[in-house]
C-alpha cells in the first residue's frame, strides 16, 4: 500500500514538473511561427526566413515550415531555396495542395529542361509518394496490431472467417510494411538535391581549372552521388555527371538543421 | 512411206555429224549498217555445218553496246538431197556513243576447235531529228511543253512510244538530273496515231517537270525496255498471242532534249514571298455575318490554283480588338492532271467577339509569281463586315480542332482564362506544428510500438502452453506428493479411525490417479498388488484397512492411535516396493 502512494505521488510531481515546461515552450514555438508568418505578411521576408530557420533549428520540422519558408525564399527571388525548401515539405506533406501547386509553379520558372523517368518501383509502388514516412509508419504500426491481435484471438477461437480475417489482414499487413521499408530507403538514401545558383558551371574534375561540361541554372534537381573537398559530384537524370562547388547546391533529405543554419548566400 | 521415213531419220542422225565435221563455218550479220543511238540492232551469229556448239560464240568489239540474248535456233536441212545443219544466236545490241564500231570477230567452239567468223562494221549516228522519217516500227519521243521556264515552273514532259508491233513487259527509265524533278500526272493512256505516213498505236505518259534551280539541263534520253514481237512473222491463229511466243527484247531511247531554267526576278518580289509560282486565287466567305456577343463566325479562305500548289503559305490572321480568333488546320489537296499540277488550301477561323459593335475583317493577301505575265501578282480577300449584337448572356464555346467547325450553333462552356501566376499564401496553422519526425532516427518507442503486439502474442502463447503443460503434469505431481501428504497427516496429530481411513483413500486416489468413493482393504491390496507391491506389504495394509475399519464400526475410532505410527512406515515400504 505505502508502495502504491509512494508511485502516485511520483507520477503527480513528474507530471507537474514537465507539463508545464513542456507548454511553454510550445507557446514559444508558436509564438515564434506566429511571427514569422506576421513578418511575411508585412514583406520583411528576410526576417521570417530567420523565423522559420529558428524553429527549424529548435527541432520544429512541420511541413508548413518549409512550406512557408519556400514561400519566403520565393518572393526573394531565391527560386533554388524555395524549390529546396519545397522539396523538403513535400516529403512531410505530400498531399498538400497548396504546397504542390506552388512547387509546380516554382518548377515552371526553373530554365533547364530536364525530365526524370520513373523507375520500375516507383512504378509499382506509386502511392508512396502519396504519404509521408510518419502516415506509411502508423499505418504498418496498425495493422501490426491487428495481425497480432487476430493471431491471439486464433489462440483461444479457431473458426473459417477468422483465418480469412487473418489472410487479409496478412496480405495488406505485407504490403504496408513493404511500402513503410522502402519509403524508409529512400528518405534515408535521398541523394536529390537542387541548384541553389542563378547558373553554375558543371566542371570534369574538382578544381577550378577544370574543363566545363555543362551549366546548370537555379532549381535544377540533381543528383548528388559524393562530396570531398567543398565539392560535390552531381549526376543528371540523363546520366551527364560532373562536379559543383557543395555550397550551390543544397541536399534535400540531408541533415536539415546543418542545412538550415548554412549560410545562404545572396541570389 | 515407212521405209523412206527410217532413211531420213538415219540420214539426219547418222551422216549429218558426219557432214558437219567436215565444213564448219561462222559468220557475224547485222540488220543494217548504219543506226543511231536510239535504235536496237539485230546482230546474228551463224555457225554453219553443225547443230550445236560447246558453248556459246565470244563476239569481240562489242565494249560500247548494251548487249541482249535473243536466244539460239539450229537447223537441218535437206535440198536436192545435200544436207546442211547451222546454229543461229541472235543478239540485240544498244548503242552507248556514236561512232564507227569494229564487231567481231565472233567465236564458236565446236567439238573443241575454234572458229572465227568475219568482222563487221556498224555506223551509230547521234540522235536522229524528230521530223527524220526514218523510224523503226517502235520508236520512243519526248517533248517538253516550253523549253524556257522559271525556277520551279511547271513543264510537260510528255512521252510517246510509238508501236507497230506488239509488245510487253514495258519498262521506263527517266533520265536523272539534280534539282530537276519528275512527276507523273495521270496513268498512259493508249491511242492511234499517223506518224509520217504511217498509222502507229501510241502509248502516252505525261510528266510534270520542275527545276529546283535556274541553269541550262541536258535531258538525257529516256529509255524503254520491252519484249518485242516480229509482225512480219506468219499469222498462227490463236497462237500468234505473244504469250505463246517469245518475244525479242528491244531497249529503245528518246531524243535528248534541253531546258533552260531562269531564276524568279528580284525585281517587284513582295515582302514574305513564299516561292510560289504558277495561277492562284484566293476565295473569302464570312458565316454569319451577323451574330450576338460571345457567340462565333466561320471566316473561310479558299486558295487554288495551278502550279507548285505545296508552296501554297497558310494565311496568318492579324489580331483583332474585342475579338477572340481560332484558327483550325488547314486543308489542302493537290490534284495532278493533264495540264500539270493543280490543288488548294482551305484555311478557316473561328471569330468570337467580345463586344458588340460594327467589325470589319480585314484583307488577306496572297503573293505569287506568275509565269505567263512574268510578274508578280498579289490577290487579297475582300474586307468582311461583321456585325455583332448585344450577347443573351449565353456563351458560345469555340472548338478549334478539326472537323469542330460549326461552333457558331453550338452552346458549351469557356475554357478558364487564366490572367496572372503565383505562389499561394502562408500557411497559419499550428495544428502539425510538432517536433520532427524520430522515425528517421529510429526511436525506441516506435520500435516498442512494433514489438508490443508480438510479445503480447507470446506471452499469451507461451502462458497456454504451460498452462496445459501443468494440467498433464497434475496427476504425477498429485502422485509424488501423495505418499508426504499420508505422513504428514499421520505425523500432524494422532488421528482418529474415520480420518485415517479417508487419509489411505486420498492416498490411494492421488498415487494411483483413481476416483475412489470409499476403498475396502481388499481393493487396497489388489491395486497394490497390480502396482507391484510385495503381497506381503500388501496384506499388512488390508489389515490395517480392517483393523480400521472394525475400529469405525465398533465405535472405538480412538483406539487406532498406534496405527499413526505404522501407517507411514508402511507408505513409505510401499513406495520404494513401487519404484
Amino acid at each position: 500500500m505505502r508502495k502504491g502512494i509512494g508511485l502516485a505521488i511520483t507520477i503527480l510531481l513528474a507530471l507537474l514538473y514537465v507539463t508545464p515546461n513542456h507548454e511553454a515552450r510550445a507557446d514559444e514555438w508558436e509564438e515564434g511561427f506566429f511571427k514569422a508568418n506576421q513578418a511575411c505578411k508585412a514583406g520583411d521576408f528576410q526576417e521570417a526566413i530567420e523565423g522559420y530557420l529558428e524553429l527549424i533549428r529548435s527541432g520544429h520540422g512541420g511541413g508548413q515550415i518549409y512550406y512557408n519558408l519556400g514561400n519566403a525564399y520565393f518572393r526573394t527571388g531565391r527560386l533554388g531555396r524555395a524549390i529546396l525548401e519545397y522539396e523538403r515539405a513535400q516529403l512531410l506533406m505530400p498531399r498538400d495542395p497548396d504546397l504542390n501547386f506552388n512547387l509546380s509553379h516554382a518548377r515552371d520558372q526553373t530554365r533547364d529542361a530536364i525530365e526524370a523517368s520513373l523507375g520500375f518501383v516507383e512504378t509499382a509502388f506509386f502511392w508512396l509518394g502519396a504519404f509521408n514516412l510518419n502516415e506509411l509508419f502508423w499505418s504498418f504500426a496498425l495493422l501490426n496490431l491487428l495481425l497480432w491481435a487476430t493471431l491471439i484471438i486464433r489462440l483461444f477461437h479457431k473458426s473459417e472467417w477468422l483465418y480469412y480475417i487473418l489472410l487479409l489482414i496478412l496480405s495488406t499487413w505485407f504490403v504496408a510494411g513493404l511500402s513503410f521499408g522502402l519509403k524508409y530507403y529512400w528518405i534515408s538514401s535521398d541523394d536529390r538535391a537542387v541548384i541553389l545558383q542563378k547558373e553554375v558551371d558543371i566542371l570534369a574534375g574538382p578544381e577550378e581549372d577544370d574543363t566545363i561540361l555543362f551549366k546548370l541554372h537555379e532549381g535544377t534537381v540533381v543528383y548528388q552521388e559524393r562530396s570531398e573537398d567543398g565539392w560535390s559530384l552531381v549526376r543528371l537524370p540523363d546520366k551527364k555527371r560532373g562536379w559543383v562547388k557543395s555550397g550551390a547546391v543544397g541536399l534535400i533529405s540531408g541533415d536539415r538543421a546543418v542545412s538550415a543554419t548554412a549560410p545562404h548566400s545572396p541570389p | 512411206m515407212k521405209k523412206i521415213i527410217l532413211l531420213l531419220t538415219f540420214f539426219i542422225f547418222i551422216l549429218v555429224p558426219i557432214q558437219t565435221r567436215a565444213g564448219v563455218s561462222v559468220t557475224l550479220s547485222l540488220d543494217r549498217q548504219k543506226a543511231t543511238l536510239s535504235d536496237s540492232i539485230e546482230m546474228v551469229i551463224k555457225v554453219s555445218g553443225t547443230r550445236s556448239c560447246d558453248s556459246s560464240p565470244v563476239i569481240k568489239g562489242l565494249d560500247s553496246f548494251q548487249v541482249s540474248q535473243g536466244g539460239s535456233s539450229s537447223r537441218v536441212e535437206i535440198i536436192n538431197g545435200k544436207f546442211s545443219s547451222s546454229v543461229d544466236y541472235r543478239y540485240y545490241i544498244q548503242p552507248s556513243r556514236a561512232g564507227t564500231f569494229l564487231l567481231g570477230p565472233a567465236e564458236a567452239k565446236v567439238k573443241g576447235k575454234v572458229f572465227q567468223s568475219n568482222i563487221s562494221t556498224l555506223t551509230i549516228l547521234k540522235a536522229a531529228s524528230p521530223e527524220s522519217p526514218v523510224k523503226g516500227p517502235i520508236f520512243l519521243s519526248v517533248a517538253l511543253s516550253s523549253n524556257k521556264v522559271y525556277v520551279e515552273e511547271q513543264v510537260l514532259y510528255t512521252l510517246k512510244l510509238y508501236l507497230k508491233t506488239s509488245v510487253s513487259d514495258i519498262s521506263l527509265q527517266l533520265p536523272e538530273l539534280d534539282h530537276l524533278a519528275f512527276k507523273q500526272l495521270e496513268k498512259p493512256r493508249e491511242y492511234q496515231g499517223v506518224y509520217n505516213g504511217s498509222t502507229y498505236r501510241i502509248i502516252e505518259v505525261p510528266y510534270g517537270l520542275m527545276a529546283l534551280k535556274a541553269g541550262n539541263y541536258g535531258i538525257k534520253p529516256s529509255r524503254m525496255s520491252m519484249s518485242a514481237y516480229d509482225s512480219r512473222r506468219s499469222r498462227r491463229g490463236f497462237f500468234d498471242d505473244p504469250f505463246f511466243r517469245a518475244g525479242r527484247p528491244v531497249t529503245i531511247a528518246s531524243q535528248a532534249l534541253e531546258l533552260k531554267v531562269v531564276p524568279l526576278p528580284e525585281k517587284g518580289k513582295p515582302e514574305g514571298f513564299s516561292g510560289l509560282v504558277g495561277s492562284f486565287k484566293i476565295e473569302a466567305t464570312l458565316a454569319p455575318s451577323k451574330i450576338r456577343v460571345g457567340e462565333s463566325a466561320t471566316l473561310t479562305v479558299h486558295i487554288s490554283g495551278r502550279g507548285n500548289v505545296n508552296r501554297i503559305p497558310d494565311l496568318k490572321m492579324p489580331g483583332l480588338d474585342h475579338i477572340k480568333v481560332y484558327a483550325d488546320e488547314p486543308v489542302f489537296e493537290a490534284r495532278p492532271d493533264l495540264k500539270g499540277l493543280a490543288g488548294f488550301k482551305t484555311m478557316k477561323w473561328a471569330l468570337v467577339p467580345e463586344q458588340q459593335g460594327d467589325y470589319e475583317i480585314p484583307p488577306l493577301s496572297l503573293s505569287f509569281f506568275d509565269p505567263d505575265t512574268d510578274e508578280y501578282r498579289i490577290i487579297q480577300t475582300p474586307k468582311q463586315p461583321l456585325i455583332v449584337l448585344p450577347g443573351k448572356g449565353k456563351i458560345i464555346m469555340v472548338e478549334a480542332g478539326p472537323g469542330k467547325q460549326n461552333g457558331a450553333n453550338r452552346s458549351a462552356k469557356q475554357g478558364v482564362k487564366e490572367l496572372g501566376h503565383d505562389i499561394l499564401p502562408l500557411h497559419t496553422s499550428i495544428r502539425n506544428l510538432v517536433a520532427r519526425s524520430s522515425i528517421m532516427s529510429g526511436g525506441l518507442f516506435l520500435w516498442l510500438t512494433l514489438l508490443l503486439p508480438f510479445v503480447l502474442y507470446l506471452s499469451t502463447f507461451l502462458g497456454l502452453r504451460l498452462k496445459r503443460r501443468s494440467v498433464r503434469a497434475m496427476p504425477a505431481h498429485r502422485a509424488k506428493r501423495a505418499a508426504k501428504n499420508l505422513v504428514r497427516q499421520c505425523r500432524q496429530g494422532r488421528k482418529d479411525a474415520n480420518s485415517l481411513s479417508l487419509c489411505i483413500r486420498d492416498y490411494f486416489s492421488d498415487r494411483f490417479g483413481l476416483t475412489l468413493a470409499s476403498l475396502t482393504p481388499d481393493d487396497a491390496a489388489n491395486v497394490l498388488a497390480s502396482k507391484g507391491v510385495d503381497s506381503g506389504t500388501a496384506q499388512k495394509l488390508r489389515a490395517i484397512l480392517i483393523e480400521i475399519e472394525n475400529s469405525v464400526y465398533t465405535g472405538q475410532i480412538r483406539g487406532v492411535g498406534r496405527m499413526n505410527d505404522e501407517i507411514p512406515r508402511l507408505i513409505k515400504e510401499i513406495e520404494r516396493e513401487i519404484r
